[in-house]
Parts: C-alpha cells; structure tokens; sequence
C-alpha cells in the first residue's frame, strides 16, 4: 500500500517529467531529448523534486533524468548506437549535473526538513501544554464554582458550625432547644425545624421547641415514645431520612399516617441512648442532599457535649439548696439554717419564733393563666415575703407545695403578728399586683418559742397546726358567709315572687 | 501587582522545604497562576477560608461589606432568605448593608424589566426579549417577593408571555420549561408536569427540566418518582448543589 507522501512524490516526479517531455515535443520536435544542451532541461525536474522532498528524492529524479537521456541517446542514434556515445563529454556532463544538483539542494532541503520537524515537535509540546493547562484552568473553575456554592450554602463550615454549637454550651435548657432549631435551619436551609425530647420515664417524647412554625399552640405536644415514626428511629437508632422511608411501603404508610410528618428524623444519642429527636419538617428539594445530611449528622453529633454540659448543670441545680424558680431556700436547707438559729435562741433565752404561710389559689392562676403566669405568681409571692422580712430572717420553702416558711429571730409574738401584717398589706397595697392575685389566698401557721419547747421540730408542729385551724376556721368562716349570702339571695328572690 | 511580593514567591518556590502560603484569595489565584502552588494546595487552601457568613461580623468594613455583596450577588433563594434573616441582625451596621444590597438588587431587576419592556414596545414580534421578559418576571418573583399575591401576579405574568410564544413555537423546549417552572412556583403540579415531561421529550440533556420535574414529585409525595428521576438526571459534576441532590436520591 502506497502511502501519502510516496504517491505524493511519484506523481510530483511524473508530472514534472511529462512537463519537460510535453514541452520537447511540443516546442523543440528538432531536438528531441534536448540532446546536445547544456545545462539540460531535466536539471529543473532534478533540482524541484530535491528541493520540494529532498536528497533521495532529488537523486532518484536525477537517475530517471539519466535514464530518459540514455534512451534518448539510444534512439537517436539508432542503428549506429555504440555504448562509447554514452561516455561522451556532453552526455556525462548532464549525468554529473543532476547528480550533483540532487546532492547540493536535496541536502539543503534535509536540514531544513529537520528544522522543520524540530519545530513541529515543539508546537505539539506546546500544544499538549496548553491542552493541559485548559484542563487545569476548567478544574480550577469547578472547583471556585464548588467552593463558591459551599461557602454561600454554609455546608462545609464545620469550624463555623463547632464554633456555633459551642456557643450554645452557656445556654439553658429552654434557650438551648430553641438555637438548636434555629441553628439547624441556618446551616441546612430548612425552613420548618423541631426538636423532640424523650421522657422514658412515662414512655414518651415531647416537642421541646420549633422553628419556622406559625402557631406555637402545639409547641409543648406529648407524643407516645415506641409509637408511629419515633418507634421506627428508636428501632433503627439512626438517622430517618424520606428517602429512606420511602423505601419501605410499611414505613412510608406509618409516616403518612402521622402527624408530625418530617423530611428527616435525626436522633441525639448520649452514651449509645437516644435522648432526642431533631427533626427537619420542611427543606427545599434542593437543599434536602448528601450536604446537608452530613450536616444534620454533624448538628446531632455536635449538640450532645452541649447538652451534657445542661443536663449537668440542672443536677448541680438540685444538689444546690436554693429553689430556681422562688430563688428561696428549699424545706430541708431551711430546717438546717433554722436550727442554728433556734439553738441560739435557747442557749441565750431570746425570742424566736416560725411563721408557716400556705397561698391557695395557684393551681386556679395555672388553669385560667397557664404555667407561665403560675411560675411568675410564684415569683411575685416570694417577692413580696421577702420584701416583709429583716435582713436576719429567714425565709425558706415549706414542706409542701405553695407553703413557705419564716424563721424571725429575735422576735415575740407581737413581732410576728406586725410581720404577718406587713405581708397582708405588701399583698393588697401593692402598686404592681397583677390580675390574677385576687385569685389568692394567703393562710398563716405561727409558733413562738417557749422555754418549754426543746426542739425545732416541736416549734414546726406547732406553726403546722396553728396553720391548719386557721385554715380551717377560714374556710369554715367563708362558707358560712356563702351559705349567709345565698339565703338572702333566695329570700330577695321570694321576695321578688312574693 | 506587587513585585516584590512576587519575587519574594518566586524565591520562595525554589525553596521546597517553605512552602508558600497564600495570605488572601487573590494571592492563592496569583500563586495558582504562577504554578507556586498546586491545585490540591490551593483546594486546601481554600478550605480553610473563613467563611462568608462569619466575615459579615467581620472587623474590618470592608471585608463585612464585601461578605454582604458576594451572599447577595449569588441570587438565590437562600441567599436572599439569608439576607431577609440579617435585616434583623443585632448589628446595625450589617442590618444597613443589607438592606442596601436588598434594594440595589431590587433596583436593578426592576431596571432590566423597565428595559426589556421598553424593547418589546419597540419590537413587538421579538421572541426572544418576550422570553427575556417572562424569565425577568420569573426571577423577580423567585427571589425577592415574599407577599404571596404579588409573586402571583408576576408569575401570571411570566405565563401569559410565554403561553403567546409557545403558540408560535409550540415545541421549544425552553419556552415550556419555563412555563413549567412558573406552574410548580405556583402550586400548579398537574400542568408543570406536563410541561416539565414535554421538555424533557424534546431535550433529554436539559437537567433543569428533570430537577424541577423531581421537585414536582417531591412536593406529591410521589418519592417513587424521584428517585426514578434522579437517577436518569444528566447532572453534571461542576452544578454542586444539584449533583448533591442527586448523589442522595440516587439508589
């Protein structure tokens, strides 16, 4: 198979040939061969063909010029050919001049065709660089455009996010829950967030705190633990996500059929127990991908040492004597502190007595006003007792709810009564008293010490049963005046009849 | 360009041992450029950027006015939801950028609506500035109108363009994603469907048509669906977010 640049040569050589010959016939019939001229015609067809392809190409034109002149030679001197007319001096002239012009111009032409491929070997090397350095220019724009949409998107900040869980590390419990949600949505773009507590104390889970929700009415919903979708994390002990429910038609039918439906369940596991449930209620499809999936791994994973740092905090809570929510002391810490004091009252025969006051009408301010008016009542009571004491009292919880009680050293019976008057008063006078304290009812327990008393405890059982039958004897008093008040009601009535 | 921080790299590149750190973006372009750094170096660098949400509270000014812009400049939804969220931030100098940059992009799209209105006035048959206009429309109201009525005005109106182009080319395939994007916008699942199958019929390379398309399904319920959709999506690897998604329906 003849390639390219061989047909290119033979059809060069030919051509060139017929050319000359064309032209001898055509223009010089006289001289055919152009035998006898010097420098030969051929010498052209010799010095183009080594110009244009080089040496051996220059030289086999020269051999065919040769041989074309010797058959020219033979026929023209036919029949007297004799091989001495082929060693004459103007035949072997020619012979010698295309050889040596082939030799001259085919050899210029080789070092130029060298050149040549030199630098055709450098333009591919520069062409292959620049190909490479495209490639390298298109990945580096992938990369820009990908680091560009991570960083607007929030999604590989696992230092911003770290930085922003460990903040939530100084938050209470309530406001922790809260910026967990709020944290969630910032860094996953999901636009509905809750966040569900277990209580596996009474079997269930509740919703602690969301986000993106209009109404806040079913913020603090109780749910069953081992029912509907939670049953199915708590089963897995993984992260749920609609795709994965999907999977399954019975987990799919499970999901639809409840009522806290979410695109995904991620459990918060302290020491291998899930303690609660992130949920991601609403996300655009586009933001719902392995990004965020990874994130919402990285939240839940992120939010235990913060939590452990609050449920660790809370039991410090407890183990200090002071109640969080009245900020007084609770009833054990109440009797140690008293208990000095009473032994001093005895030691130095000083007056000393104990004040028990019982509020009624709390649980009447939480059904009406709900528990955030009941807490901050609460509050306002102990406020105001405090306000009523000295610097030396003592004021403390009482051994049951909505009891409180006083310890007044230094102070008779006459001394109590100007206290309890002074609490009477801070209750009614009160510039600040809200709406709902009609709705209470403050009784008083006193006892004062008596040489005859030798322990605190009897002091207590004292002020305890004075509490009683004053309670009582209110409360009889009040019932009385109803009943008093409905008889005249129903006798005004009779009257009106009669 | 500063020169002698330049020689200064360059001294330091046939210095293997110190390798060079890039102090800003710009330098890690410049250094890229320069082959001081390779590409793995400068993906890692780029990594450790701070990122721009943080550089909002940033000392400087400048660098929190410029983290503004760039989060504004992005024009997407999250980037303007994301916006929405620093008007009320407790900074006040970053809740003023941001209603600036709120009210320039604002600007600025009500400006390119006024002109390609202005166009279509002139040119009433153009195709295209119609086509023009409905995307305006459409990205107007994808991005910055929250009051439901009134995106819904702009979306009707991105519809009624595009229902008078797609009488004259029925079958092209931009035209009817467009209206198929608008349809699912507004809630209208059944005839986004439609659109969105027709586009993908006469392009089946246009990812778009099948991201929306998925979306549609998603906001079914049709979870079935999506994961058929995202798994014959030709989703390239440069459209993160979209590759994203499909790396996590994909099964």
């Amino acid at each position: 198979m003849l390639t390219k640049y061989l047909k290119d040569v033979i059809f060069s050589m030919a051509t060139f040939f017929l050319l000359v010959i064309s032209v001898n016939i055509m223009l010089f019939p006289d001289t055919p061969g152009f035998l006898g001229l010097n420098p030969h015609p051929y010498l052209i067809v010799v010095l183009l063909m080594s110009g244009r392809f080089g040496l051996k190409e220059g030289l086999l034109a020269a051999l065919l010029a040769s041989i074309i002149l010797s058959v020219y030679v033979f026929l023209e001197n036919q029949p007297y050919f004799s091989w001495s007319l082929l060693v004459e001096k103007s035949f072997l002239l020619s012979i010698i001049s295309y050889f040596l012009a082939a030799l001259i111009v085919g050899e210029m032409r080789g070092f130029n065709k060298s050149y040549e491929r030199t630098l055709r070997h450098e333009n591919i090397e520069l062409k292959e660089e620049r190909t490479r350095l495209k490639e390298q220019l298109e990945i580096v724009t992938e990369i820009k455009e990908e680091l560009e949409n991570r960083i607007i998107g929030q999604e590989e900040t696992v230092h911003s996010l770290y930085q922003s869980i460990k903040a939530l590390e100084t938050l209470n419990e309530k406001q922790f829950y809260q910026a967990l949600t709020q944290l969630t949505a910032r860094f996953t773009g999901a636009t509905k967030v809750s966040l569900y507590m277990i209580n596996y104390s009474q079997d269930s889970i509740q919703r602690v705190a969301q986000y993106g929700w209009p109404d806040e009415e079913g913020a603090q919903k109780k749910f069953p633990l081992y029912e509907d979708i939670f049953g199915l994390v708590l089963k897995f002990n993984r992260m749920l996500t609609i795709k994965e429910i999907s999977d399954d038609s019975e987990h799919l039918s499970i999901w639809e059929k409840c009522s806290h439906k979410a695109y995904a369940y991620v459990p918060i596991s302290m020491a291998s127990v899930i303690v609660g449930i992130l949920t991601v209620d609403d996300i655009p499809f586009l933001k719902l991908n392995i990004s965020t999936i990874r994130i919402l791994a990285l939240i839940a994973e992120l939010a235990v040492p913060a939590l452990k740092n609050i449920i660790k905090y809370q039991d410090l809570q407890e183990m200090v004597k002071i109640d969080p929510i009245t900020e007084l002391l609770k009833y054990d810490s109440f009797v140690s502190v008293a208990e000095v004091e009473f032994k001093k009252t005895v030691r130095y025969q000083l007056d000393f007595s104990l004040l028990f006051v019982e509020v009624t009408g709390l649980m009447q301010i939480k059904n009406r006003y709900g528990h955030d008016v009941h807490i901050e009542a609460l509050k306002w009571i102990s406020r105001k007792l405090q306000q009523a004491l000295r610097s030396i009292d003592i004021i403390g919880l009482g051994p049951q709810t909505c009891q409180f009680v006083l310890a007044l050293p230094v102070t008779n019976m006459e001394g109590m009564l100007a206290v309890i008057d002074r609490i009477k008063k801070l209750e009614k006078c009160a510039a600040d008293a809200p709406q709902w304290c009609k709705y209470l009812h403050l009784y008083y327990g006193t006892a004062s010490y008596h040489p005859s008393l030798d322990s605190l405890d009897s002091m207590i059982k004292l002020a305890q049963n004075s509490l009683k039958l004053n309670k009582a004897f209110k409360l009889r008093t009040k019932s009385s005046k109803k009943l008093r008040d409905k008889k005249d009601e129903l006798g005004t009535v009779s009257g009106v009849k009669a | 360009m500063n020169w002698e921080r330049y020689l200064e790299l360059k001294r330091e590149r046939h210095r293997p041992q110190n390798r060079f750190r890039p102090e800003n973006e710009i330098e890690a372009k410049q250094a890229l450029a320069l082959g001081l750094i390779d590409i793995g170096q400068y993906v890692e660098y780029s990594l450790t950027l701070e990122p721009l949400l943080d550089s909002v509270h940033d000392p400087d000014p400048d660098v929190r006015k410029q983290a503004i812009r760039k989060i504004a400049e992005q024009r997407t939804p999250f980037s303007i939801r994301m916006l929405h969220n620093m008007l009320l931030d407790e900074d006040e100098e970053v809740r003023l950028y941001t209603a600036s940059e709120l009210d320039r992009l604002e600007g600025e799209m009500q400006k390119h609506i006024h002109q390609l209105r202005k166009k279509l006035i002139e040119n009433p048959n153009q195709l295209e500035i119609r086509f023009k206009l409905a995307k305006a429309y459409i990205e107007y109201a994808r991005l910055l109108l929250l009051d439901n009525n009134l995106r819904h005005f702009f979306l009707n109106k991105a519809i009624g363009i595009l229902n008078r182009n797609i009488a004259l080319q029925p079958n092209n395939p931009d035209y009817l994603f467009y209206r198929g994007w608008v349809y699912q916008m507004q809630g209208n699942y059944q005839k986004a469907i439609t659109d969105l199958t027709k586009t993908i019929k006469l392009n089946k390379r246009f990812a778009m048509a099948f991201l929306i398309l998925a979306e549609v399904y998603f906001e079914l319920g049709e979870y079935h669906y999506v994961k058929w959709i995202m798994n014959v999506i030709p989703v390239k690897k440069q459209q993160v977010e979209e590759y994203n998604v499909h790396l996590y329906w994909k099964t």
